[in-house]
């Protein structure tokens, strides 16, 4: 994500928590989703996706389980939570709002 | 309830999650690699410690880790940090101890309900001399006529023997009105208070126990009340027990306090019959009564009453209690406590710049902190950490000193602390030491701190410079405090040393007798079955054989108990001497001190004979009357000739002239402090007795106290059951006890000195290794240019005495000023002794120079190259 990571502060907890919504997910498989879903435009670095995970865990806003992955190793799965699931719904419509207002504001 | 559950759910699964952390991130760099991602350059272990971040709790674990920190460093200084604790401790120790005494007697209430009312009355009457002292029947006038006081009550002490009990002893009891417990607010523990009617002549038997008294001497019981004791062979009905923690307001404790007996009518009728005093009066005013109105009211009464029989001019004097039980514990309390503070103030400012020092040897440590990025609040912080866990520790130890020193204060401590019996510990002194504990935290941890992290420390390493010390007035300040140090402690040690060597004067010097193996022993005869002179005698006779024949006593003399030595007051007794005219000016008077003796008290007291022949056991009543003199009556009164042969007759004995038949030396009688005065020892055999009931035995011994005491004892019970024993003791346990208050003051001089000299040492040694820290690169050059080791220590050691010389100067005369100030207080010393002061200042300029060498070596064995590269 790179610089753009101070503008808006919270962003990558909606990408993540946005991510997750597809089912269990190691941490590499997060930053890549998130890579690819925007089109390669943003990359999430290890040191920022990892302390995000620990806040959010921390939040209880996703768990985490060791599982297999599909190279068969040992992987850490993040889940997400119900109160991650109300915790998106209120962040997305509030992302929302907030970039349609400045859609808004852009198109005049 | 979130919070909580957070917390709970950190301290379970942050361990957990630790160990996992690397694995998933190896796992994450694997991945990535395989899919031809570029590898991030992100650090590990920075990663790890960032995502573990909201785990933490981060303010108490910076804390724990600076704390563990400051933990070793204090362990690798281990030097530093016992000098640092050490003369905090002793700061904070000594200025707690003083405090103690200043809370006890001038910030904690009396333990009497309302104190503030209380107060302190007397009558000031001036005639030939001043007495402070109240007439009896004014008294009563006061007490029954007055309007601004609740109650006025009166009281006398009193010696006296207390018998029928298992050993019969000597009390301190008090004859008091019975309005003593009302006007204290104090309620008997058991029974009741005296009746009124105890303040009248002739129902004044009844006694009130104190709780000590009645626990060692009457088990306890409690039937005891209503029951008779005997106080000096007269019987008193108990009607109550003290409380245990009644305390007396006198300056001693009390152990029976009986009715005032005052015959009221025949004292208030003024006709010369009946006429008493009463030395205590102790009022309670009415409320909102001030003290002013008080004495108006008292002196309103005294103006309509008349005038005793010698006319004096009659002044009432009413203090609050407090002040006349304390008066001057209190100056001293605030004296010591400021004195103790301003060494507190300089202990502080040389850990200051001791810790300098030490940041200064650290100041790359801390560079490479801040320039990793550590914030300044966190270096700060640990900086504070530091101080405050060496302030701390310094603080347990001093409150610990103070603890163990407070004790002796009250032991050794000539004020009128017993009291209190313990100064008590309350929160006031926590209070107070807390308080000292801030202070010293913010005087030498928070300016350190502060400075340091002031500077841009990472420039500081790259330019070379010492930035701590860089601002040369900051050096110019230290200097200067210790400088002044130097000043106060020549000051304060010469004091000292005055004081020791006065101390040792009266202690030691010209005793005029051997002290050692010596025991004393007083017994007051003062019963009624003593008045027979013939009763008397033979009592003294028999108790002389009986001791005599102890197992290891080798010798036991009479004497007269007041003339023990050391003795006290002065001589005044009239001495005719035969073929001169009495002066009638009483100053020409010959004076001399009557001492009655047998014959060994000379050989006990290892007294040499000078002149003529020592007291026999021959000369008694029937022989010739004779005496012995000592040295200093026979050079007083028989200037240029011989004593022996002369005839003289005493106050005693108008009619009888006794002849002078030998001279003997000096005995220090009239206390340590006093010199001899001329003294005349007649032969107890010839002697009326009246003087010896108050009987005193000097009895020569290899064996201690403790073990002839019960022998003695027994032998006195067995001749007469109810005599009790005043007193047995060494003389040399009675000298020291008189010098106790000398010694006191020199013991606390003393050991502020050597606390002083320590501190100036510690001081010299801060400031110059600061110097020679800031001077480094100087130092470097000029041994790169060739200059010797010794040119760069007698570099360093003239730095030193830049420090010495004005620190010098300024002591000496402040020391010429100050020892006038205890003039009064020395014995055969002058207070401008010149070699005493020399030797002072000649330690104090070896030890500082002591100081100074650790740097200078230090400075000299520097690798030049080493320190140029280094900064």
């Amino acid at each position: 994500m790179g610089k753009s990571e101070n503008l808006l502060q919270g962003t990558l907890d909606l990408l993540i928590l946005h991510a997750l919504q597809r089912g269990a997910m190691h941490g590499y498989a997060i930053a890549q989703t998130i890579h690819l879903l925007s089109d390669e435009v943003l990359t999430v670095e290890e040191g920022s996706l990892y302390p995000a995970l620990s806040r959010l865990e921390l939040d209880d806003c996703i768990s985490s389980s060791w599982g297999a992955s599909e190279n068969n190793r040992k992987a850490k799965y993040y889940r997400m939570t119900a109160r991650g699931k109300k915790i998106l719904a209120s962040r997305q419509k509030s992302w929302n709002r907030l970039s349609g207002a400045v859609q808004q504001v852009l198109a005049q | 309830m979130n919070s909580l559950r957070r917390t709970v759910r950190k301290l379970l699964r942050r361990p957990k999650l630790q160990g996992e952390m690397e694995a998933e991130l190896a796992h994450h760099r694997e991945l990535s690699t395989q899919n031809g991602n570029r590898i991030s350059l992100g650090n590990v272990t920075s990663i790890k410690e960032s995502a573990l971040d909201p785990w933490r709790f981060v303010f108490i674990e910076n804390i724990w880790r600076d704390l563990l920190f400051a933990l070793r460093s204090v362990r690798r200084n281990s030097a530093y940090t016992i000098t640092a604790a050490g003369s905090l401790a002793l700061g904070i120790g000594v200025c707690t101890a003083m405090f103690t005494i200043l809370n006890a007697v001038d910030l904690r209430p009396l333990p009497y309900a309302y104190p503030q009312q209380l107060v302190w009355v007397t009558q000031v009457l001036k005639a030939n001399s001043t007495d402070e002292l109240t007439l009896t029947p004014d008294f009563l006038d006061w007490r029954d006529g007055n309007r601004t006081f609740q109650h006025l009550i009166a009281y006398n002490e009193y010696t006296r023997s207390l018998t029928g009990v298992a050993e019969p002893i000597e009390v301190h009891s008090v004859k008091a009105s019975a309005d003593l417990l009302p006007l204290l607010g104090i309620t008997p523990f058991l029974g009741r208070n005296l009746p009124q009617t105890a303040d009248l002549a002739g129902q004044e038997r009844v006694a009130l126990l104190s709780y000590p008294i009645w626990q060692s001497r009457f088990a306890a019981d409690t039937s005891i009340i209503g029951r008779p004791i005997r106080l000096d062979g007269e019987q008193y009905i108990v009607t109550g027990i003290l409380p245990q923690s009644f305390l007396f307001p006198g300056a001693e404790q009390v152990d029976i306090i009986t009715g005032l007996g005052k015959n009221e009518a025949g004292e208030l009728a003024r006709d010369g019959k009946v006429f008493t005093i009463v030395r205590n009066v102790i009022g309670r005013l009415k409320p909102g009564v001030t003290n002013g109105q008080a004495r108006q009211d008292l002196t309103a009464i005294q103006a309509h009453l008349p005038l005793p029989p010698w006319r004096p001019t009659i002044t009432i004097k009413l203090l609050p209690l407090r002040d006349h039980l304390f008066g001057n514990a209190k100056v001293t309390g605030i004296v010591l406590v400021g004195g103790s503070l301003i060494f507190l103030l300089i202990a502080s400012a040389n850990v200051a710049s001791l810790s300098l020092v030490r940041l200064m040897q650290r100041d790359r440590e801390l560079a490479v902190r801040r320039v990793l990025g550590a914030a300044r609040a966190r270096v700060i912080s640990q900086l504070l950490i530091e101080s405050s866990m060496l302030a701390g520790f310094a603080c347990a130890i001093g409150v610990f000193i103070a603890f163990a020193i407070r004790n002796l204060l009250v032991a050794f401590g000539p004020y009128g602390l017993s009291i209190y019996g313990n100064l008590p510990i309350d929160l006031r002194v926590i209070v107070f030491a807390s308080t000292l504990l801030i202070l010293t935290i913010l005087i030498f941890g928070m300016l350190p701190a502060l400075r340091m992290s002031d500077f841009h420390l990472g420039e500081a390493v790259a330019a070379g410079q010492t930035s701590i010390t860089g601002k040369r007035h900051n050096l110019r300040l230290l200097s200067i405090a210790s400088a002044v140090e130097i000043a106060i402690v020549i000051a304060l040690s010469s004091s000292a040393a005055l004081m020791l060597k006065s101390f040792w004067n009266m202690r030691y010097k010209n005793l005029g007798f051997e002290s050692q193996h010596a025991i004393a022993v007083t017994l007051n005869l003062g019963s009624s079955r003593y008045a027979d002179k013939n009763r008397e005698f033979s009592f003294i006779n028999q108790l002389l054989d009986r001791t005599a024949a102890i197992p290891g006593v080798e010798a036991v003399a009479v004497t007269l108990a007041s003339e023990i030595p050391p003795g006290e007051g002065h001589a005044t007794n009239i001495v005719r001497i035969e073929g001169r005219s009495l002066a009638a000016n009483s100053r020409q008077k010959a004076l001399q001190r009557g001492q009655e003796v047998n014959a060994s008290y000379f050989k006990v007291l290892r007294i040499p004979l000078l002149e003529g022949r020592l007291l026999r056991d021959s000369d008694r009543a029937n022989s010739p009357p004779v005496v012995v003199v000592n040295n200093q009556f026979a050079r007083r009164y028989f200037p240029g000739e011989s004593a022996l042969g002369h005839r003289l007759q005493t106050g005693e004995s108008e009619n009888t002239w006794y002849t002078i038949v030998g001279v003997v030396g000096d005995v220090k009688t009239s206390g340590l402090a006093a010199y001899p005065e001329p003294v005349v020892y007649t032969p107890y055999g010839q002697s009326d007795g009246a003087r010896l009931r108050d009987l005193g035995l000097v009895i020569s011994s290899a064996l201690p106290v403790a073990s002839i005491a019960p022998e003695f004892r027994t032998i006195v019970a067995a001749l007469d059951p109810e005599q009790p024993v005043a007193a047995i003791e060494s003389i040399d346990h009675r000298l020291n006890a008189s010098v106790s208050r000398p010694r006191f003051t020199a013991n606390i001089l003393f050991t502020f000195s050597c606390f002083g000299v320590l501190l100036a040492i510690i001081g010299v040694y801060g400031v110059l290794a600061c110097r020679t820290r800031v001077q480094i690169r100087e130092i470097a050059v000029r041994q790169a240019l060739g200059a010797q080791r010794t040119a760069i220590i007698s570099n360093v050691l003239a730095d030193a005495l830049r420090l010495l010389i004005p620190g010098l100067l300024a002591g000496i005369s402040l020391a010429l000023v100050g020892n006038r100030l205890i003039s009064s207080l020395l014995f055969e010393v002058k207070p401008g002794d010149l070699t005493l002061l020399a030797t002072v200042c000649a330690g104090i300029v070896v030890a500082a120079f002591a100081a100074s060498f650790l740097p200078a070596f230090r400075a000299s064995g520097l690798d030049p190259l080493v320190s140029l590269r280094q900064n």
